[in-house]
């Protein structure tokens, strides 16, 4: 690592959903061009954390500064200015559904720069080229796959080639072949345009295919945080609980089960 | 806690109930601030309000409305006309009959079905589209990419109504006079040119603008209860409908009561 200051600082973030704590004081560094994976399973607030770190949320307390701003502090205006620094594929892809895949990939060039009609189309192709989905510009989002869809996704997060990309499960549901191509992409992105990369996945595989740090994420606390020999070989009974997809084991209290059923727990 | 008692429990939900309802008032008021906000300063903070976007919007709301408002227009001329006659006549009076249609079109008829067709088609389809784009993360994707939403989904629906709703009722007075026109000409006996004569001179110009500054007030209530129902939609596709339906009902009740408040008021 570097000396400079990390893309990404997390200070012991604490956030609600209404009474219930969904992050337990959570802090995170990641560094310049590094590739951070979370992992975790449902419920363990890493998707509630992606929302903090996309500033779509409000923290209860502590800080979230991406490329040196703190981003719950930051004018509306200057947070316009630094989310154009900033790519997001969504998990569902979020692509606009009245506009075609190119027009989804122009419209940030649309809305944030000068460029004429015909060099936006290019660079909509170039990154359609990227993500291996050349010739699909005019197609609309509803007639695309489920792995066209993110990958569509991803050239639409990349357009504006920012310094840090956010991907939201980038391989959930597809099938071995298409999520190792993107997990390929993921790669080759980084290596080419320096990309600092942020992904929230609970698909094994491709974590540790494309991570340089892991986190693991239970019950909105970090429990395990470091390279992929050290997750591999956490002492922490539920990282390899996590690792070797075994459920976890609850022990049970017959009468507090007894009374749930009846509905008076 | 729910309470037990009936009366209790019933207290607790008209609270509920007006708590939300001024949340949403509030947050309708917000969303309006901020449109106007986008609309004035957006080009220099480099988030403007695409012209493009407007007319695309406009196009949808008004051009596309044009067949079916000259039917429901057309058909509420005659209507007008049948009952006019029909009123008039246990007094004798049935040629003044064009005075109480030309009054009754300009300063009423026609902001009023335009604003209820308006409310049916376009306020429902921007309650539906802000809703499944909401579902979709595609507002998130917006935010995260730099994009205002009001600025980009707010603003331009909101400028294409307060255009186009008057445009339309304009349109509605011509095609409501005329269809009455047609029933009366051919029922007393006279000319069209007469009849012609008649309601312009009933009209004055405040009957007019009475007509039209209710339906720019009726455009920005339909736009403002289609985006808050949109942007507050919970429960996936089953709540889309159901915001679509509420939208429909919330934006046809406030057009209907805005109607009496503002005759009341300006009127007397």
């Amino acid at each position: 690592m570097s000396g400079a200051a990390p893309t990404i600082e997390v200070e012991r973030l604490v956030a609600h959903y209404g009474q219930r704590e969904v992050l337990r004081g959570v802090d995170l560094t990641v560094a310049e061009g590094e590739i951070m994976v979370i992992m975790g399973g449902s419920g363990s607030g890493k998707s509630t954390l992606l929302n903090h770190l996309l500033g779509l949320l409000r923290p209860t307390s502590g800080t979230v500064r991406l490329l040196g701003h703190d981003i719950n502090r930051l004018p509306a205006l200057e947070l316009l200015d630094l989310r154009r620094r900033i790519g997001v594929a969504f998990q569902s892809g979020a692509l606009f559904s009245s506009l075609t895949v190119a027009e989804n990939i122009m419209l940030p060039l649309r809305e944030h720069t000068d460029l004429d009609e015909k060099t936006m189309a290019i660079i909509a192709r170039l990154k359609l080229e990227v993500v291996s989905l050349s010739g699909f510009g005019a197609l609309m989002p509803s007639e695309l796959s489920g792995g066209m869809i993110k990958r569509a996704a991803l050239a639409r997060a990349i357009v504006m080639d920012p310094k840090l990309l956010f991907c939201d499960e980038p391989t959930a549901g597809l099938d071995p072949v298409v999520s190792s191509s993107i997990d390929e992409l993921i790669l080759r992105l980084r290596d080419a345009m320096g990309m600092t990369t942020v992904v929230v996945t609970h698909d094994l595989d491709s974590a540790f295919r494309i991570a340089d740090r892991i986190c693991v994420l239970e019950d909105g606390r970090i429990i395990a945080m470091g390279g992929k020999e050290e997750i591999r070989g956490s002492r922490n009974g539920r990282v390899q609980n996590l690792l070797n997809r075994r459920s976890e084991e609850v022990t049970l209290d017959p009468e507090a089960y007894l009374r749930r059923l009846i509905g008076e727990g | 806690m729910a309470a037990e008692n009936p009366a209790v429990r019933l207290v607790e939900k008209v609270g509920r109930g007006t708590v939300r309802a001024l949340d949403e008032i509030g947050f309708a008021a917000v969303l309006m601030a901020e449109s106007l906000y986008w609309l004035v300063a957006g080009r220099r903070k480099r988030q403007p309000v695409r012209v493009a976007a407007v007319f695309q919007q406009a196009r949808e709301i008004g051009v596309d409305a044009l067949p079916i408002l000259s039917v429901l227009s057309f058909t509420i001329g005659v209507m007008l006309a049948i009952q006019g006659i029909y009123t008039l006549k246990a007094f004798g009076a049935e040629s003044r009959v064009a005075t109480g249609i030309a009054l009754s079109v300009v300063r009423e008829f026609s902001s009023l079905i335009t604003g209820v067709l308006v409310a049916g088609r376009s306020g429902s389809a921007l309650a539906a589209r802000l809703g499944t784009m909401k579902i979709n993360q595609e507002i998130d994707a917006l935010t995260v990419m730099g994009i205002e939403p009001v600025r980009y989904l707010v603003a331009p629906p909101l400028v294409a109504m307060v255009v186009v709703v008057p445009a339309l009722t304009m349109w509605a007075h011509l095609v409501a006079l005329f269809g009455a026109g047609l029933y009366v000409t051919g029922e007393l006996q006279i000319s069209f040119g007469a009849y012609v004569s008649q309601v312009i001179e009933a009209l004055r110009l405040a009957d007019l603008a009475h007509g039209l500054a209710k339906s720019g007030i009726f455009a920005v209530l339909i736009t403002l209860v289609g985006v808050v129902n949109g942007a507050l939609v919970s429960g996936g596709a089953e709540g889309v409908g159901r915001i679509t339906t509420r939208s429909v009902v919330h934006a046809i009740s406030a057009i209907v009561i805005t109607d009496m408040i503002f005759a009341f008021a300006v009127t007397r």
